[in-house]
């Protein structure tokens, strides 16, 4: 599974193996209050099963300033 | 992970209110959130001339769309900051956005009316933090353009994270003053103030985003390129990572401060509002902070038309 983390620095990364969205933010250690998951422009929810072979993206909804 | 309304698949879970909805709940949630801010602090009738002031984030885009459908008939009014290609893909977001729904979009550019200066130059020139230079530039227009166009009530996206963040800041400097003034809604209390309204303080930045997201609303969700290591962020990281392991927390430490803080702490400056002696919008000062900045900036400010 290729993760896309759309926060600076914009990191991918590659999973070999299926799991579920809250472990994906586990293993990369982002904190689900801090972020949404999309997957072709749906929202997953922290119990949605992410594919080996999908993509997803990351995004902040931290705005600053 | 089912709905707790109708049994259908959730789409978003929010442990703060021990909840799960599926998209169609989840909007029914939103709107009912914003609904109640209204009521709560009076905040907008039916008939007042509405301007939301809209960045091309998700916050004020999603005020935009929910105040429209919740039929209030807002404008919307975008301030070009003049940060290169941020502001340019902002506005054309915002643009587009309005476009969509048939909505009139105002615009005006601060490099337009200052002197050919974008904030990052502003902020130079100033030695001044850039979001504390825009945050004051914004204000004042905000406030010269809905009076001067006649709207009696501006509208901000701020939300619950941006209300707790202020919060935290002004306890842990214990600025008393901007603690009994820190309120979803800023009556009009001098005849050149618009009253200001924060429809989407009872609601998060995650659930913000998640709504934009599930309504398919495109915006801009870089971080302004000049808020790099604003304070702000860090106290609402401090306050997610809290949030995480106690959900509710960020909810109980604003509104319950509503609630149950705030009148503990006395406005000392409020009373002596006054009309600033070269521009007449309301200050607490002879000349107030934007006209102060106009003067060592050296620029001629360009009139509003």
């Amino acid at each position: 599974m290729l993760v896309k983390v759309e926060i600076p620095p914009y990191k991918e990364h590659q999973f070999e193996r299926g799991m579920k969205v809250n472990k994906i933010l586990k293993e990369l250690q982002l904190n689900p209050e801090s972020v949404i998951v999309i997957k072709n422009s749906e929202l997953l929810s922290p119990d949605d099963w992410v594919e080996k072979d999908d993509e997803i993206s990351i995004r902040s909804v931290i705005s600053g300033g | 992970m089912k709905c707790i309304k109708c049994k259908g698949k959730a789409q978003i879970k929010l442990p703060q209110h021990n909840s799960r909805f599926c998209k169609t709940h989840f909007i029914e949630y939103f709107h009912n959130q914003v609904s109640k801010a209204i009521k709560n602090y009076r905040m907008l009738n039916k008939d007042d001339k509405v301007l939301v002031a809209v960045s091309g984030g998700k916050d004020s885009l999603v005020l935009w769309e929910v105040l429209n459908q919740l039929g209030y008939c807002p404008d919307g009014f975008y301030i070009d900051l003049g940060i290169d290609d941020y502001s340019r893909q902002s506005e054309n977001t915002c643009r587009s956005f309005a476009q969509q729904r048939g909505l009139d979009l105002h615009t005006v550019s601060i490099p337009e009316l200052m002197g050919g200066l974008g904030i990052k130059e502003i902020s130079r020139k100033t030695r001044r933090n850039p979001c504390s230079v825009c945050g004051l530039i914004k204000r004042y227009y905000f406030n010269h353009y809905a009076l001067n166009k006649k709207y009696n009530v501006i509208a901000t996206g701020h939300n619950l994270d941006d209300e707790a963040a202020t919060l935290m800041s002004n306890l842990t400097r214990w600025q008393t003053g901007y603690l009994s003034r820190q309120s979803p809604v800023l009556p009009k209390n001098h005849p050149a103030m618009v009253k200001k309204v924060k429809p989407l303080h009872r609601l998060t930045e995650k659930e913000t985003g998640s709504y934009a997201v599930i309504n398919r609303i495109p915006y801009i969700y870089e971080e302004c390129p000049l808020a790099e290591g604003a304070r702000s962020i860090l106290y609402k990281k401090t306050l997610n990572y809290l949030e995480f392991y106690s959900p509710g927390t960020k909810r109980q430490f604003y509104l319950d401060f509503l609630k149950k803080g705030k009148y503990n702490f006395k406005d000392s400056e409020q009373a002596n509002l006054t009309s600033c002696n070269t521009c007449g919008q309301p200050t607490t000062l002879e000349t107030c902070a934007f006209c102060h900045l106009i003067e060592r900036l050296e620029v001629k400010k360009q009139v509003l038309s």
